[in-house]
C-alpha cells in the first residue's frame, strides 16, 4: 500500500481522470455540480481519531493511489451471479457506468426513472437544487460529488402507487472508485419501493462511494432496502439522506455485511409535522471486518415521530460502530422519538462502540433510547442444549434469534429469504472458525 | 434404566450433594420430595449435564452406560429431558424452529431420517393441543411473554414432542393452578409407558394426587434419607418434615 499521496490529492486526481475519461458528453449542470464538489474536496483533509465523526473508524481508512482512478469497463463480470432480478423495475450498474441490456425500465406513466444525462432542464433543476449541496462534513460524499459521471434520477408521480420495487443494482469488480448516485422524489400522496442493493468481488482496492439523496413530498410514502452486503474485499462508503416533509412517511431497512472500511450515514430530517420514519438495521461483521453505521434524525419540525432499532453481531476480531443521533429543534414540540441499539459479540476480541445522541432544545418531547452490548446467553444456550442441539448449532440459532425480529420486517419475500441464508451461513461461519 | 450411586456433587466449592444412591427401572415413576435447599434441583440439573455443577465422587449410569462424561447434548439425545424448574425466554426463535431442531438432532444421533415438515406440523399441532396451548404460541419466540403456567405447560408440549426415555419434571407442579397441573400431570401420564421412567421432583404432596409415583424419597442435605411407597408422601403432607429430625425451610 502506497501512502504517497494524502487524501484530497488522491481524489483530486482521481477527478481530473475522470474529466479526461467518458463523461465528456455529460450536461452542463452535471459538469457545474463536479467542479463545485472538486473544489470543496481540495479544502479537505483525512479524517483521523480526531475528527469526532471518525473517531472509532479511522483506523480502518487506508487510501491509497491504487484506488484513485476510476474502475474500468468491464466486458465481462461476475454480476449474473449476484443479481436477483425482483421482478419490478429494474437499473443495473456496473463499474459506475449504465447497464442498459440487464436494466428494465417503467414502459408506461407509474413512475419517470431516467440517467443523470438524459434529464430535462427542468429535472435538472430539480436535482441540482435538491441534492445536498454542502457535503463538506462528508468527505466521501463530496468525492462522489467531484467524480460524478452519472447517476439515476427517479419521480414518483402524485399521488400514484408504483405496486412493482424499484430495484438498484451497483455492481463493480477491479481496481479503483466507484461513485453511485441516486436522486428519488416521491411527489404528494405518493407510494414506492426502492431497493438498493451493491454487489461485487475483487482482490484489489476498490472503494465505493455512494450517494442518495430522497424528497419525500406531503403524504408519501417510501420503503427502503439497503443492502450493502458486497464481498468483504471491497470498501464502501455511502450516505443517504432524506428530506421528509407534511405527513410523508420513510421505513428503512439496512442490511451492513463487513469490510476492510465500510460506513453508511443515514439522515433524516423531519421537515414539517406529521413526518414520521422508521429505521431498522442489521449488521455483521467476521474475521477482521469493519462495518460503521451513522444514523442522523433531525426532528425540525413539531408532531413527528421516528422510531430506530439496529441490531450488530460482531465476531472474530472484527468491529462495529454505531452513531446514533437524534437531534430535537427548539420548534419540535409534541416529538415522539425512539431509538434502540443492541450489540452481541461473539469473542472476545470483537469490538463494538456504541454512542446513542440526544439533543433535545425542545421541552415538551417524549424521547427515548437504549443500548445493550453484549454476549449470547449461557441460560438459553444451556437450555437449547438440554433439548439435544449441539453447543455449536444452539449458538447459530441464538445469534439469529437475536436480529430475526428485524429481518421478519423486511417488506420483501424474496430479500426477507436470501437476507435470512446470508446470515445463517455467515453466523454458521463464525461459529466454526473458533 | 438409570442407576446413581454414591453421587456426590458441588457448586463453586460448596458441596450440596453428598453421597445420592437411586436405582429408577423401565416404566417406574419415582418423586423426590424435601425442603428447599435440599439439593432436589441440583439432582435435577446434575442428571441433565449442567456444568456448574461439578460431580466430586460417584457415578451416574443410564442404560448401562456412565453419562458422566456426556455432553449434555448427548445426554438429551440419549433420551433423558429435563422439564425445568424456570424455562428461559428466548426471544428471536420461534418455538416451532426450536422444536424441529432439536427433534432432527435427535434423530441424527439415532441414524435416523430427519421429519418431514408436513409430520412435524401435525404432530406439534397435537401436542399443542393436548397441553391446552393455543396453537398460535408455536410461531411464537420459546416461552416469550408467555405466563409462569404456560411455560411448564410448554416443557410437558416439549416432552411429548421429544418422547425422553427418561424424564426429570423439576418442580413442574411449582405456581400451577388445579387445571394447570391436571394437564401437566395428563401429559406425564400419557407419556408413561413400560419402558420410560419418570423422576418427579416436588416441594409438595399435590401433583402425586394426578401422577401416581412408584417410590417416594425425602431427600434432605444432599443425601435420600427416607424411601417408600406412595403413602410417604401422605404422611410427608401430614406432619411436615420436622417428624424426620429435618428443618422445613
Amino acid at each position: 500500500m502506497s501512502s504517497a499521496l494524502s487524501f484530497p490529492d488522491v481524489f483530486v486526481n482521481a477527478s481530473d481522470a475522470l474529466n479526461r475519461d467518458d463523461i465528456s458528453s455529460s450536461s452542463a449542470w452535471l459538469t457545474t455540480f463536479r467542479e463545485r464538489h472538486q473544489q470543496q474536496l481540495k479544502q479537505l483533509t483525512l479524517p483521523t481519531r480526531k475528527t469526532e465523526d471518525w473517531r472509532y473508524s479511522s483506523r480502518h481508512l487506508k487510501m491509497s493511489d491504487a484506488i484513485a482512478k476510476p474502475l474500468s469497463t468491464l466486458t465481462e463480470s461476475a454480476l449474473d451471479e449476484s443479481l436477483v432480478d425482483l421482478d419490478g423495475y429494474l437499473v443495473v450498474f456496473v463499474n459506475g457506468r449504465f447497464a442498459a441490456d440487464k436494466s428494465r425500465l417503467p414502459s408506461d406513466a407509474s413512475c419517470t426513472i431516467k440517467r443523470f444525462s438524459e434529464l430535462s432542464d427542468e429535472e435538472a433543476k430539480q436535482v441540482s437544487e435538491g441534492i445536498s449541496s454542502d457535503t463538506s462534513s462528508l468527505p466521501f460524499a463530496t468525492i462522489n460529488g467531484a467524480c460524478l459521471a452519472d447517476g439515476i434520477y427517479i419521480s414518483i408521480p402524485k399521488n400514484t402507487k408504483v405496486e412493482k420495487p424499484i430495484q438498484l443494482h451497483f455492481h463493480a469488480e477491479g481496481e479503483g472508485t466507484t461513485t453511485p448516485r441516486v436522486y428519488l422524489v416521491a411527489e404528494q400522496g405518493s407510494e414506492a419501493t426502492l431497493i438498493e442493493e451493491f454487489s461485487g468481488s475483487t482482490q484489489t482496492e476498490l472503494l465505493t462511494a455512494s450517494v442518495t439523496d430522497i424528497q419525500l413530498n406531503a403524504q408519501a410514502e417510501l420503503r427502503y432496502i439497503r443492502l450493502n452486503t458486497e464481498a468483504e474485499q471491497l470498501s464502501h462508503i455511502g450516505l443517504t439522506q432524506v428530506n421528509q416533509n407534511r405527513d410523508s412517511r420513510f421505513k428503512s431497512f439496512c442490511m451492513g455485511l463487513g469490510g476492510p472500511v465500510r460506513r453508511h450515514d443515514l439522515k433524516i430530517k423531519l421537515l414539517e409535522p406529521g413526518a414520521e420514519c422508521s429505521l431498522d438495521g442489521v449488521c455483521i461483521t467476521l474475521g477482521q471486518q469493519h462495518y460503521d453505521n451513522h444514523t442522523e434524525i433531525e426532528h425540525i419540525s413539531a408532531h413527528c415521530q421516528s422510531d430506530e432499532s439496529y441490531r450488530c453481531i460482531a465476531g472474530g476480531s472484527s468491529h462495529i460502530v454505531f452513531n446514533g443521533r437524534i437531534m430535537i429543534h427548539r420548534d419540535a414540540q409534541k416529538t415522539l422519538g425512539a431509538m434502540s441499539n443492541k450489540n452481541l459479540l461473539l469473542t472476545s476480541k470483537a469490538e463494538i462502540d456504541s454512542k446513542p445522541e440526544l439533543e433535545i432544545y425542545a421541552d415538551d418531547v417524549k424521547c427515548a433510547h437504549g443500548t445493550t452490548i453484549g454476549q449470547l446467553d449461557e441460560e438459553e444456550l444451556y437450555y437449547l442444549v438440554t433439548r439435544g442441539i449441539s453447543p455449536d448449532h444452539a449458538a447459530t440459532i441464538l445469534t439469529l434469534g437475536f436480529v430475526n425480529e428485524l429481518v421478519q420486517k423486511i417488506p420483501n419475500e424474496s430479500i426477507k429469504e436470501r437476507t435470512e441464508a446470508r446470515l445463517e451461513s455467515l453466523v454458521k461461519s463464525a461459529f466454526q472458525e473458533d | 434404566m438409570l442407576k446413581i450411586t454414591n453421587l456426590h456433587a458441588s457448586v463453586d466449592g460448596t458441596p450440596i450433594l453428598k453421597g445420592i444412591d437411586l436405582e429408577v427401572r423401565p416404566g417406574e415413576v419415582h418423586a423426590i420430595m424435601g425442603p428447599n435447599g435440599s439439593g432436589k434441583s441440583t439432582l435435577s440439573q446434575v442428571l441433565a449435564g449442567n456444568e456448574s455443577y461439578e460431580i466430586t465422587d460417584g457415578e451416574i449410569i443410564l442404560d448401562e452406560k456412565s453419562v458422566l462424561e456426556m455432553p449434555t447434548e448427548q445426554r438429551a439425545r440419549e433420551g433423558v429431558f429435563l422439564a425445568f424448574q424456570y424455562p428461559v425466554e428466548i426471544p428471536g426463535v420461534s418455538n416451532l424452529q426450536f422444536l424441529r431442531t432439536a427433534m432432527n438432532s435427535i434423530r441424527e444421533y439415532r441414524g435416523e431420517e430427519e421429519i418431514d415438515a408436513v409430520s412435524f406440523m401435525k404432530k406439534a399441532k397435537e401436542k399443542i393441543k393436548q397441553v391446552n396451548l393455543d396453537p398460535a404460541f408455536l410461531k411464537r419466540g420459546v416461552n416469550e411473554g408467555f405466563s409462569g403456567g404456560e411455560k411448564k405447560r410448554n416443557e410437558i408440549m416439549q416432552m411429548l414432542m421429544l418422547e425422553p426415555k427418561l424424564a426429570i419434571l423439576d418442580e413442574t407442579d411449582s405456581g400451577l393452578d388445579i387445571d394447570a397441573l391436571k394437564v401437566v400431570a395428563d401429559g406425564v401420564n400419557a407419556l408413561k409407558s413400560p419402558d420410560r421412567s419418570v423422576i418427579m421432583v416436588t416441594h409438595y404432596q399435590r401433583l402425586l394426587d394426578y401422577i401416581v409415583p412408584d417410590y417416594v424419597h425425602v431427600l434432605a442435605k444432599g443425601k435420600i434419607i427416607k424411601s417408600g411407597g406412595k403413602e410417604l408422601a401422605l404422611e410427608l403432607e401430614e406432619k411436615g418434615y420436622g417428624w424426620l429430625g429435618i428443618d422445613d425451610e
